[in-house]
């Protein structure tokens, strides 16, 4: 089964086609053409390689996040719009799922950070578990001082990986010896693990129902604005 | 006590559009600026000022009902106004925080009222119009956050003192530039000063 891959929720982009035989096309970009510029004629030209067209494809995975917030709403909504116009099922996978998943033959803890700007990140720990890893926390948006203190208090070495390691490796390196930082080879997700992680869930046909499946916003904010002081403060 | 603030009078609509001419040199991309004012305040007027003189083609308009407008200038310019936005969440589901990256500038009308989203380091701007008898009469206070907005404010005073001097060759009502303790304090639970204590 062909499968399309669309990762747009970090500063990298990027795109693939593939099976459980590998991977037959593939297209990234960083910090380059904005999402919607990028996504579909990046469909086109990874189609156009492979030499297929869209009726080949047999399901969509999509990168739902934790990341940017434009770059979420735009890959799940083309996710989406893509798997009811072929008919085929989707499949939404984590963002920091994807960045642990690519470590996954590490023997340590692996933690996943992404930059989630404002001087915070988002992050999740894993555990490594035969085939693949396994979750042990929330998915969390936490300033890089509250995470370094989450790894002090854990007794094991600690392998972080993504941009917000990297961003903020000091204040995690200064933990001492117990964290390795990933390179930046694992800084972002990408589409063509996206693939390869969907594949087990497409073979168990553990699909995301299309209307329920949306980006994960970790930051939510009920908070009214108080304009009646707000507006108070305008000359009468 | 209330803070120090650079107060300026401005005395027509293209008067305002001068100061946010003069602004303009001292922005960089990553930079932001909050403005505060009621309808008719100059708002608008301000931001066409800042964006002509980054090189913003074309007509800036006010987005009051559209919230953002995105401009190409030297810079990226975006300008939005979060007026008819009720929580902190819809102004997070326009994609707030991303409208901050380093590469644009940004002018957010009522910033005021979303203060815990902008980043500590801003440039807030309150226009009233003032108690006398023109009606064209504007004060701007400008409200630094953030060290490098006092030195970009006294930047902006000397090129608005000269472009300003320039253009209005009778005007001698008094100093359009005034150092005093901010003449529309309020402290951050947004209580107002008692009446006397303004002016």
């Amino acid at each position: 089964m062909l499968v399309l891959g669309i990762e747009t929720s970090t500063p990298q982009a990027s795109v693939a086609i593939g099976s459980e035989q590998g991977v037959v096309a593939s297209a990234l970009v960083s910090r380059g053409a904005s999402y919607n510029e990028f996504l579909l004629p990046a469909i086109g030209f990874c189609l156009d390689q492979a030499g297929i067209g869209y009726r080949n494809l047999g399901a969509v995975a999509v990168d739902v996040g934790p990341g940017l917030f434009a770059g979420m709403r735009v890959g799940v909504a083309t996710a989406k719009a893509l798997a009811q116009a072929l008919s085929v099922p989707i499949v939404g996978i984590t963002s920091l799922d994807l960045l642990a998943y690519d470590v996954r033959y590490a023997s340590k803890t692996i933690c996943a950070v992404l930059d989630a700007r404002r001087n915070e990140v988002f992050d999740a720990f894993y555990r490594t578990s035969p085939g693949g890893v396994q979750r042990m926390t929330d998915y969390r948006v936490e300033k890089p001082g509250q995470l370094a203190i989450g790894i002090a208090s854990r007794p094991e070495e600690v392998l972080m990986v993504g941009s917000g390691a990297l961003l903020y490796r000091d204040a995690f390196e200064d933990l001492g010896t117990v964290v390795e930082v990933g390179g930046m080879a694992h800084a972002f997700p990408e589409a063509k693990s996206l693939v390869e992680l969907s594949l087990p869930r497409l073979f168990r046909e553990d699909f995301d129902p299309p209307d329920q499946l949306v980006p994960l916003y970790l930051r939510r904010s009920a908070a009214p604005i108080k304009w009646e002081t707000i507006r108070g403060t305008k000359s009468a | 006590m209330a803070p120090r603030v650079l107060t300026v009078t401005t005395r027509s609509v293209d008067e305002t559009r001068i100061v946010g001419a003069a602004l303009a040199p001292t922005l960089l991309p990553g930079d932001v600026i909050s403005l505060t004012g009621d309808l008719g305040a100059g708002k608008t007027a301000l931001v066409q000022g800042i964006a002509a003189a980054s090189g913003v083609e074309g007509r800036v308009t006010s987005p009051t009902f559209t919230i953002v407008h995105e401009y190409e200038g030297r810079y990226p310019f975006i300008h939005l106004d979060v007026y008819r936005l009720n929580s902190f969440q819809e102004v997070l589901d326009l994609g707030f925080e991303e409208f901050l990256d380093p590469d644009s500038l940004v002018v957010v009308e009522w910033g005021s009222a979303i203060a815990p989203l902008l980043p500590r380091r801003h440039l807030e701007i309150e226009l009233r119009q003032t108690d006398g008898d023109d009606l064209n009469e504007r004060f701007l206070v400008f409200r630094p956050r953030g060290q490098e907005w006092i030195r970009k404010i006294q930047e902006m005073r000397s090129t608005a003192e000269a472009l300003l001097d320039a253009v209005s060759v009778e005007s001698s009502d008094g100093p359009r530039f005034v150092v005093t303790e901010d003449p529309f304090f309020r402290d951050d639970r947004g209580v107002n000063p008692p009446p006397h204590q303004e002016h």
